[in-house]
């Protein structure tokens, strides 16, 4: 398959000595040899850090406490059954990728096992206190009922309300009036806050930091589905062609001339609320709605590029002998044609995880989005509902969201550059 | 290409329709009960009250239906080529006075309303409920444009509630005036049944009121004839014809779609005819010059920093430009905050010029495009790193080509190659892109609308989203779907007429 997938790629070739990689792996490190891949590359890096250690980042929770003279971690006691399982699986693939001696495939096979076992055992063991009060640990400390505390970098949790309240609770503290400036009424820079507090004096860095996962998880989830639908649609359109083409160009242009703004916010009004019903009796979180939702409005550009491939590949004699060969229709369309026509979806797939978070972050700037969660656009939709501008709100937010889509197509630019030998030769003058 | 374009035209229906069936089913599946949205509007009423208005809205707007009738229902509404309903059937003025003249009399007959008499008067409207009342009203409505004109008493009757029967019927209450009511006699006959189920259901409905609230029942009654001259208007398969296409009403404005439309597309397209040549022009002449030295440092800069501005998002382009340029309190406010036009805008002369006092003002054009320049470098800037791109990669590829190779060996300047030889044929792939960009133009439209509070398509379509109002939805959709559907269509035209290659068979 591999030596196939190569000749297809480089027609033009000498017989090579090199060992044949297939066409996936050679564009992926072609692509990050390039500098804005890897720039790209490690500003996701950082988020993926973000998203799996955020509890540790930021968290109102001390990491370990010692009161009355024993030490407890109220951290770890509250980290929920998702946070556990992302720092297993961000471990296992650490510990995966390092070992080296094992077959890919295998490899493959022990992450998913591990993946599902752990979740499968955080859910069903893994449990939270039902209440939180942020407060109480200040209080207590102050009391000098804890003695000795070690806190997250960011000693805040993203729905910390309280801190500024303690004008209230201890009378020497800072109040909430302190945070609006006396002459103008506008809020005021808080200091101890790295990036400020929010309208809702919560730390802005503590949630953008939160809001990272979310992101991150309706980027590649939303994109996944979307890829998947629209290879299984492509697939059948460009293997079958005629009247399957026929019928199939034309769901695929319904899904391109609405605009997908216009159905996603459809989707997202139409079915309100923490859990909506997106098929009767089947309830749903808001955020795996909104991953769906974003699956099921963007695969038709991934079907079109799958349809031109497969329309190209079809008379191949590769696919002709498997056919011949009487190979079962899944095995022809996914096992032989489909690495050979996998390139272009690579490309299309980067700038869509970017346009995916774009999705999200711009539905939860105009507050049809996610609810209780922290999220980037949510904190942009603070910046431009507020009665005055206040740039730190504004800034940050919108920062972490240039900077994420920047990311995704740097890299899907240098995938670009990677797979078509032709830009590269024009790219070098 | 006659063949071709007469293909394409036929293929454009199955995509409408089926965008259109698309956002119609998902609307439809969305849990929730559009009349209680309707009714969400009209303040607190009680539990009684609630259900009958509900049932009274759901009927009204043919709610009540199958969802693929409700759709078929739709369609014959907007398709030019459909069938008559019940309520064009056209009426002789003879017929038109006589339905005035019983409309005045059961407009009396309401007004002098008291509890005592109340079941004689709920026969006496009744008995008006015939066919011919209902027809003709329907054509009444038709001809005037406005129902509440000619239908006065309906809406005297629907802003009358229980208090102003109860106050005429105190001191003593009601004592029963229920058999009459009761009586299937004097109400069956009087609905015009379009399915003998819903007829049932109402009827019972009537008789329990009757027995419990006998005012609610006469305003049911009342309601009866609103429904069966408004929203139960029957499809008449008979009579197919060529008629004005129909967008319906708003839910929530109580408006035609079509006038909502008629205000909105205008600026939506003013907002997109300005960013669209403007991120052209710019996007060409730096995608040529990136080309023109590629390698070189303004081709690496360009291309990176273009890549960037392509990833700010509109939002917070949208708000930081609001927040830095156009700040309200203490900021610089160079330009103005939302919408298009000066809150003096309508006393403004049109082009700049002195005022009787010698003082020069800006007048209503120079006002206007000093609100439009936030909201256009926000629409446009994201195309201008597209088309950019998209150009330098053209230009490149052509600048390999033969010709290009003859040209530069005939000794031809190189300017003349580039502009004459090159450029015009890397215009080709732009073209397509053009029709593209079209579909997005309203997704931006609603963002940069929504945050610079400017009354366009966007921002009535968000609006309708929002609210559930399901014909105005329905009215954008179909708009931008039309539009999209053309624009495809035009570019593929205009680019077998710009390039002699290309034949479609």
């Amino acid at each position: 398959m591999s030596s196939v997938a190569v000749e297809q790629s480089e027609p033009t070739a000498a017989p090579s000595l090199k060992p044949a990689r297939s066409v996936v792996r050679r564009v992926l490190g072609d692509t990050f040899m390039r500098w804005g891949a890897r720039v790209g590359l490690a500003w996701i890096a950082l988020l993926v850090i973000f998203a799996v250690f955020g509890p540790f980042i930021a968290s109102s929770h001390p990491i370990a406490m010692k009161v009355n003279g024993q030490w407890e971690s109220p951290l770890l006691r509250h980290l929920s059954a998702i946070d556990v399982v992302l720092l297993v699986v961000f471990a296992t693939t650490a510990v995966l990728s390092m070992l080296t001696g094992i077959e890919a495939s295998h490899r493959v096979k022990l992450w998913i096992v591990i993946a599902v076992i752990s979740s499968v055992l955080a859910f069903a063991f893994k449990t939270t206190p039902d209440l939180v009060v942020y407060e109480s640990y200040r209080e207590r400390e102050a009391a000098g009922e804890i003695t000795s505390v070690w806190r997250t970098p960011i000693p805040f949790s993203p729905n910390d309300r309280v801190r500024d309240r303690r004008g209230v609770l201890r009378p020497e503290g800072p109040s909430w009036a302190s945070t609006i400036d006396q002459e103008t009424g506008k809020q005021r820079w808080s200091s101890g806050h790295v990036l400020g507090q929010n309208t809702n004096r919560e730390d802005l860095a503590s949630r953008l930091i939160h809001a990272s996962r979310i992101s991150l998880a309706v980027g590649f989830i939303g994109t996944s589905i979307a890829i998947t639908i629209g290879i299984i649609i492509g697939g059948l359109m460009g293997y079958f062609a005629g009247i399957v083409d026929l019928i199939g160009m034309r769901l695929v242009e319904i899904f391109e001339f609405i605009p997908t703004l216009f159905l996603l916010l459809m989707f997202v009004a139409f079915f309100p609320g923490d859990h909506p019903e997106l098929i009767p009796g089947v309830k749903i979180q808001r955020l795996y709605m909104i991953m769906v939702i974003i699956g099921l409005t963007g695969w038709a550009s991934y079907a079109r590029f799958i349809r031109a491939e497969f329309l190209r590949l079809r008379h191949q004699d590769f696919v002709v002998a498997a056919r011949a060969c009487g190979l079962p229709l899944y095995s022809i369309l996914f096992k032989h044609m489909l690495p050979n026509g996998v390139t272009p979806i690579l490309v299309a797939a980067s700038f869509g995880v970017a346009s995916a978070i774009l999705s999200e972050a711009t539905l939860s700037f105009l507050g049809l989005g996610l609810i209780e969660e922290p999220s980037w656009g949510q904190a942009l939709n603070q910046a431009a509902k507020g009665s005055s501008f206040i740039w730190w709100i504004a800034l940050f937010p919108g920062l972490a969201i240039f900077l994420t889509v920047f990311s995704y197509n740097l890299i899907g630019e240098a995938l670009r550059d990677a797979i078509d030998p032709h830009t590269q030769r024009l790219n070098r003058g | 290409m006659v063949t071709y374009i007469t293909r394409r035209i036929l293929l454009m229906f199955p995509t409408l329709l089926g965008m259109m069936a698309v956002v119609f089913f998902i609307m439809k599946a969305a849990p929730g009960n559009v009349a209680d949205i309707l009714l969400s509007g009209e303040g607190e009423m009680q539990a009684n009250e609630k259900r009958v208005r509900t049932a009274y809205l759901s009927r009204r707007y043919g709610l009540d239906k199958p969802v693929i009738v409700q759709f078929g229902r739709w369609l014959n509404k907007v398709s030019p080529i459909g069938f008559r309903t019940s309520s064009e059937v056209v009426a002789d003025p003879k017929e038109l006075a006589r339905a005035t003249e019983m409309l005045q009399s059961a407009d009396h007959l309401l007004k002098h309303l008291n509890i005592q008499d109340l079941t004689s008067t709920a026969v006496a409207v009744s008995s008006y409920l015939n066919d011919d009342l209902i027809r003709v009203t329907q054509r009444m409505i038709q001809d005037t444009r406005d129902p509440m004109d000619t239908l006065g008493w309906l809406v005297r009757m629907d802003t009358l509630d229980e208090d102003d029967l109860s106050v005429t019927a105190a001191p003593p209450p009601p004592p029963a005036p229920v058999p009459d009511v009761n009586k299937p006699e004097t109400l069956v006959p009087v609905i015009k049944p379009t399915t003998e189920q819903i007829n049932q259901q109402f009827v019972a409905e009537v008789k329990w009121f009757g027995k419990h609230d006998p005012p609610l029942a006469l305003k049911m009654a009342i309601q009866r004839l609103r429904d069966d001259s408004f929203g139960l208007d029957r499809i008449l398969f008979t009579r197919p014809a060529l008629k004005v296409p129909d967008l319906g009403e708003s839910f929530t404005k109580r408006r035609p779609v079509v006038d909502m439309l008629a205000e909105t597309i205008p600026i939506t397209l003013l907002l997109n005819l300005l960013s669209l040549p403007l991120a052209y022009s710019l996007a060409l002449a730096t995608g040529v010059y990136a080309a023109k030295f590629r390698g070189k440092s303004f081709d690496m800069v360009s291309g990176v920093l273009l890549l960037a501005l392509w990833s700010i998002p509109v939002i917070w382009a949208g708000v930081m430009l609001q927040g830095l340029l156009a700040n309200k309190d203490g900021g610089v406010q160079w330009f103005p905050t939302s919408g298009l036009h000066s809150l003096n805008a309508d006393q403004m002369a049109f082009l700049p010029s002195y005022d009787g006092d010698g003082n020069w003002q800006w007048g209503w054009l120079l006002d206007m495009g000093w609100h439009l320049v936030l909201p256009v470098i926000c629409l446009s800037y994201g195309s201008v790193a597209f088309v950019s791109k998209l150009t330098r990669g053209a230009i490149l590829e052509n600048s390999m080509s033969d010709f290009v190779r003859t040209a530069r060996a005939k000794g031809v300047s190189s300017n003349h190659v580039l502009w004459r030889h090159t450029f015009r044929n890397s215009l080709l792939p732009l073209i397509t892109v053009a029709a593209f960009i079209i579909p997005s133009l309203l997704g931006g439209s609603v963002i940069v609308e929504s945050i610079f509070s400017i009354e366009g398509m966007g921002k009535l379509a968000i609006e309708s989203i929002m609210f559930k109002d399901q014909e105005t939805v329905m009215a954008v959709t179909l708009i931008s779907g039309i539009l999209s559907v053309i624009a495809f269509l035009v570019a593929d035209i205009c680019y077998a007429l710009a390039d002699p290659r290309v034949a479609y068979e």
